[in-house]
């Protein structure tokens, strides 16, 4: 597959960003290739009612 | 890859913290991995040996692979070879991220978090004193 891109002026005033986190990236500049995974996992046994014991038993 | 130039007049970044970056000028790669069990206690207690990635599945689990292998050809023309920013306001940047000014040629980033919160045993007769 051929992919023909044409940048024009690229011109931004203002960036306003609170938070970037958790392996995120804010890139200001070209890039082949972005790859990102995300796992977040809140599993039935992630609200434990009961006498508090260490994590993993 | 014939890249442009990133110029980006005033940076303010308040914070950056655990393994994050502030990278100005271009790079080869990033590659970034976040692991974390977030863990909320009703009370503060913490046991000291906590916190073995291994014993949960999130953090071994293998993703599938990757779909990027199509045969490609970009051809990329750039009638202004810049990139103009006047500011760029960040109030933090946290857990493996980047700030990158410049071009960069492969990004590959991965998070997991382990979200758990463990509340105390509410004591049935105490509610029912509550209650009354």
């Amino acid at each position: 597959m051929n992919f023909e891109v044409v940048n024009h002026d690229l011109c931004v005033g203002h960036i306003q960003v609170l938070g970037v986190s958790s392996s995120s990236v804010l890139l200001v500049g070209d890039t082949n290739s972005i790859q990102l995974n995300s796992l977040f996992d809140t599993p039935p046994e992630s609200l434990i009612i009961g006498p508090f014991v260490p994590l993993g038993l | 890859m014939l890249t442009r130039i990133s110029k980006v007049d005033s940076i303010h970044v308040i914070s950056c913290l655990f393994a994050s970056a502030i990278q100005i000028g271009d790079s080869d790669s990033i590659n970034g991995l976040t692991r974390a069990i977030a863990l909320q206690r009703q009370r503060e207690i913490f046991y000291g040996q906590e916190g073995d990635f291994s014993l949960f599945k999130i953090f071994t689990y293998q993703f599938p692979p990757s779909p990027i292998d199509e045969p490609l050809t970009v051809h990329r023309t750039s009638t202004n070879p810049v990139i103009k920013v006047g500011s760029i306001d960040v109030t933090a940047i946290s857990s493996t991220s980047f700030l990158h000014i410049g071009s960069t040629e492969k990004v590959q980033m991965e998070s997991r978090v382990l979200h758990i919160r463990q509340l105390e045993t509410i004591n049935e007769e105490d509610l029912v004193a509550e209650v009354e």
